[in-house]
């Protein structure tokens, strides 16, 4: 379970402080599927950050699976985020320079997997997407929806509990984006939690249970069955 | 406009205080040694130009056997004046001796040249005071630098005064130059008229048709042909030379070839230091292009906002422009003053005397236009390709941000670019190990005597009584025996930092076959023993043993043993070649080296110079170094009693040693100072080059940061190209880098040898400045928030 407790962000400049969350208190169960909504601007992306272990809060609690980690380094988060978290961005993020096998092996270099295990997870997972007749190619010679899957195989390659998306589909069109969804949910499904953020009801229909911010607060929160 | 060019070029640059910092005092450095060199080679180029007849002056040189040399003999001059109407007129240039000129109690003694009356009719050098046409009329005239004028007379006009020359006679000052220009062949601070030289017996002696000694130089007509002329002079040659000198040849020389006649380097290093200076350039328009470059790529999307709303090509060129020229501007100017205020003072300070160097902003603006122009261009170009390259992006991206595009075409150009930099580095830090290691050995080693506690007076004080400044020699001399601290001494022409190379050629008596060449020294009483010169058989000259005197005794080396085949020497008889006496070998030294280690230890030949007497050195071992200042006190105090002109002075002859090595400390910080240029250029290339290339990884670091990438990680990821073109670059460097400090070590005939550490150091030190310059901007990227990289998106 992760859990926030009075979570706060500043960004602060010279003249101008801005509070990106002020007071956020989540709880998210293993295993569920949350999505963040809101108008641009609430925080949505900024808590989705802190939740990956991307950012820091400025102040307040925040227990990942029972370690505190509100107060860690940038280096001790990045040793907690390996393996633990996949995320999923809305430009995909791939490295153009590497193939789509090597994009998907490259989490499991930096955990220092085994060669032998490697190959057979990065290939079980391009598998699972459907995308290893594609492993050779580079990401700029695959559609969208391509390479999402590619950024979901890497994501999910290294087995993490958790994974964050971060507006998946924001970049495709709706055939591609409901084929990212479904992968999505059948995830969820085997057990993996995710965090969603999203500005489409849609997609957000896939999800447990919905968190709307607004200005940074937590303003409801709806539960589907 | 151009006004809001500037506020954005100075707002652009402020955000980028460290690269504006980088760039400018790269580019500062760099161009300060531009500058130096674009002035050398001006310098040069402009040699001699300041006479106004110079494309009708020439010089005669003779040619023997060899290479032809630019003296004659002394009477050619006058007979060529008279045997050919189409010289204008002509003049020596004589170095005989330096006279001592006195004036109200002051006496100097400055490097003098004696000249013909018609000297300044040749040559052209403005007066300060006098009249250049009359100056030299009067047999008893004397024409004063402005620095010797300045130091004799103070600011005072002294034309018309007059200087007691040598104690005896009265000259008349009949000019003064002004301050003559550092690219004259001719540097002089005393001019007096040849006539003078005719007086003395030793000079008239020499002054025959066979001793080529004498510098002529000749004014031609405006319409004579110097190949004509020319061609008329082996008539001469026939008519009026001794037998023996018959076989010379006469040239007649543009005076204009002069400087390359007398340094034969010179052509060398006009075109080394163009080179260089162009080689420089393109290395800091490189790196600032690979910089602004790199510094241009976050602006990707300004420039297309600003195309967007409707900028032209031209205008966004403008603003570039605007900014790399203020970038180039401020540079320009540190550069000057760093050149002013501390190159050129370390170039003349390393330089020999005639080949000083002087900013002059109202001779030399040509110059500084010249650097100044060259600046512009380099600014032009290092504006102009990123900001080409910004436009080159497609709009719709670049507006968005993305900035995928990479300047590939230019890779290998980068690259090899690298490499040549690094590689030279690394040669010249293998340079500057080898030539450290070289002085240090040659400081170091074993010179065959005992350099230690042996003080150096020096004797020769000009004294106005030869006779009685000896009479209270030998009155020193006793004193010097009878002092309980000094352990030995000895009255010499030589020490071992001031051995004049003379060498003769002798044979064993009956043998005249076996002629060897010998460097040949006046022997002083107890040198050897002084300089504690281990005696392999033999002794020392002795004053107590009549004989040497009458045997004509001399000491040898060991090598001049090995070279008349002998094993032992003590007895056995030599001569000298074209001379009857007949010589005796008293002693046999252990080879010992008499000069520097420049040279092989080669056969010398000591020949007794006569009962101690008051030569040029006086060289007194002492028990103790502390004792020198005491004993000085005394010496001074008994060489007061002498007529001297100059005071007595003293050095330690281990110091002396030292400083021998001068010249060469001086090439080693030269060339210590252009590898730190070298290094330096070479990390600005690689850290404009890591910069680009990590601000176009930027969203790449930032998503493998968030895959797991750790800081290690981001330096391998940005830096190992780099490093591995370090390699690359090494795997050069080391065997050329080897070859050439092989050849500049064989340069020394005793030198220490390429040790493996100065390769490992070398590679090591590239490495590591490498790898510094690298780790900086990758920590950099490495430590930035990989939310913020991929919100770049």
């Amino acid at each position: 379970m992760i859990q926030t407790i009075n979570l706060q962000k500043l960004f602060a400049t010279e003249e101008v402080e801005t509070t990106a969350l002020n007071g956020i208190n989540v709880e998210i169960k293993d295993g569920e599927f949350v999505a963040i909504m809101g108008p641009s601007g609430c925080g949505k992306s900024t808590l989705l950050n802190i939740l990956g272990l991307l950012d820091n809060p400025s102040e307040g609690e925040y227990n990942f699976y029972g370690t505190p980690v509100a107060k860690m380094t940038e280096r001790q988060r990045a040793g907690l985020r390996k393996g633990s978290i996949g995320f999923v961005f809305q430009s995909f993020n791939l490295i153009d320079e590497l193939t789509v096998y090597e994009n998907v092996e490259l989490p499991l270099l930096y955990l220092k997997t085994p060669t032998g295990e490697r190959k057979e997870r990065v290939e079980a997972s391009l598998e699972r997407m459907g995308i290893m007749h594609r492993r050779n190619h580079f990401p700029q010679q695959l559609s969208g929806g391509q390479q999402q899957r590619v950024a979901i195989a890497r994501a999910v390659v290294a087995k993490p509990r958790m994974i964050l998306a971060d507006e998946p589909t924001g970049n495709l069109d709706s055939k591609n984006g409901e084929e990212v969804m479904k992968v999505l949910s059948e995830l969820n499904d085997e057990g993996t939690t995710i965090i969603m953020v999203t500005h489409s009801p849609y997609d957000a229909g896939f999800a447990h249970r919905i968190v709307n911010l607004f200005d940074g607060k937590v303003v409801t929160e709806n539960f589907h069955v | 406009m151009f006004r809001n060019y500037l506020k954005i070029a100075v707002r652009n640059l402020w955000k980028n205080r460290l690269f504006t910092t980088i760039n400018v005092l790269g580019l500062a450095i760099g161009l300060a040694c531009v500058v130096v060199l674009v002035l050398f080679a001006q310098k040069c180029l402009t040699w001699d130009t300041q006479h106004a007849n110079l494309d009708r002056i020439y010089y005669v040189q003779t040619k023997g056997d060899g290479k032809p040399y630019n003296q004659t003999v002394y009477p050619l001059l006058d007979q060529m004046l008279r045997d050919y109407p189409e010289i204008e007129t002509g003049t020596h240039e004589q170095t005989w001796n330096y006279p001592w000129i006195e004036y109200k109690g002051k006496s100097i003694q400055e490097p003098t040249d004696y000249v013909d009356s018609t000297f300044f009719r040749v040559f052209t050098f403005p007066f300060k005071y006098g009249n250049p046409a009359t100056a030299l009329q009067n047999k008893r005239s004397v024409v004063l630098s402005e620095k010797t004028a300045q130091n004799l007379f103070g600011n005072i006009n002294p034309v018309g005064k007059y200087v007691t020359v040598n104690d005896t006679l009265q000259y008349a000052v009949t000019g003064v130059l002004e301050k003559l220009p550092a690219n004259s062949s001719q540097q002089f601070e005393v001019l007096m008229p040849t006539a003078n030289l005719l007086d003395n017996p030793g000079f008239r002696e020499n002054a025959d048709w066979y001793n080529t000694f004498a510098t002529t130089f000749i004014l031609l007509k405006d319409d004579a042909d110097p190949a004509r002329l020319e061609a008329k002079l082996p008539q001469l040659v026939k008519a009026h030379y001794k037998d023996e000198a018959k076989k010379s040849t006469l040239l007649l020389t543009p005076f204009k070839n002069f400087i390359y006649s007398e340094n034969p380097s010179f052509q060398g290093l006009i075109y080394g230091s163009v080179l260089l200076a162009a080689f420089l350039l393109f290395i800091i328009s490189v790196n600032l292009i690979n910089l602004n470059t790199a510094l241009a790529l976050p602006r990707a999307k300004e420039v297309a906002m600003r195309q967007v709303v409707g900028a032209t090509r031209r205008l966004v060129l403008e603003q570039f422009w605007t900014e790399s020229g203020l970038v180039v501007m401020v540079a320009l100017l540190l550069s000057v003053l760093f050149a002013v205020f501390y190159l050129v003072p370390t170039f003349n300070q390393l330089r020999s005397e005639n080949m000083q160097l002087s900013i002059d902003f109202d001779t030399d603006y040509p110059t500084l236009l010249t650097v100044l122009s060259i600046a512009l261009v380099v600014a032009l170009i290092a504006g102009t390709y990123p900001a080409l390259y910004l436009m080159k992006l497609k709009t719709t991206d670049a507006v968005k941000g993305k900035i995928s595009a990479s300047p590939r075409q230019g890779r290998l150009r980068q690259n090899a670019l690298i490499v040549l930099q690094f590689a030279l580095a690394v040669m010249l830090i293998l340079g500057t190990i080898g030539m450290r290691e070289q002085l240090k050995f040659m400081k170091e080693a074993n010179l065959g005597y005992d350099k230690e506690n042996v003080l150096v007076f020096k004797t020769d004080l000009a004294f106005r009584n030869e006779n009685a400044a000896l009479s209270q020699g030998r009155t020193i001399f006793d004193q010097l025996r009878a002092n309980p601290n000094v352990v030995s001494f000895t009255s010499t022409y030589y020490t071992p930092v001031a051995y004049q190379n003379n060498f003769n050629t002798y044979y064993p008596n009956g043998n005249e076959k076996q002629q060897i060449h010998v460097r040949h020294m006046s022997g002083a009483v107890n040198y050897t023993e002084t300089l504690k010169i281990p005696m392999l058989e033999g002794r020392n000259f002795s004053d107590a043993t009549p004989a040497d005197s009458a045997n004509n005794a001399v000491i040898i080396n060991e090598s001049a043993m090995r070279a008349f085949g002998w094993k032992t020497a003590v007895g056995k008889k030599l001569r000298q070649l074209n001379n009857p006496t007949i010589y005796t070998v008293t002693g046999v030294t252990k080879d010992y080296h008499y000069r520097d280690l420049t040279d092989r230890v080669e056969p010398m030949l000591q020949a007794y110079g006569g009962r101690e007497s008051l030569n040029s050195y006086l060289l007194v071992r002492v028990s103790d170094r502390a004792n020198a200042p005491a004993l000085f006190e005394t010496l001074n105090r008994e060489f007061k009693k002498t007529p001297a002109r100059r005071s007595l002075s003293y050095t330690y002859l281990a110091d002396d040693i030292a400083k021998s090595y001068r010249s060469l400390d001086n090439l080693w910080q030269m060339i210590s100072f252009v590898t730190m240029i070298a290094i330096l250029t070479a990390c600005a290339g690689i850290f404009g080059l890591v910069t680009l290339v990590a601000r176009q990884r930027t969203k790449e670091i930032g998503i493998r940061k968030v895959l797991g990438a750790n800081i290690g990680d981001i330096i391998v990821l940005v830096g190992s190209d780099f490093l591995k073109l370090v390699g690359l670059a090494i795997l050069i460097a080391l065997p050329v880098g080897w070859l050439s400090g092989q050849k500049m070590l064989n340069y020394f005939a005793y030198h220490t040898p390429l040790h493996w550490w100065a390769f490992a150091l070398a590679g090591l030190v590239a490495v590591g400045i490498a790898l510094l310059t690298v780790s900086f901007q990758s920590i950099r990227a490495a430590l930035m928030n990989p939310v913020k990289s991929l919100r770049s998106e």
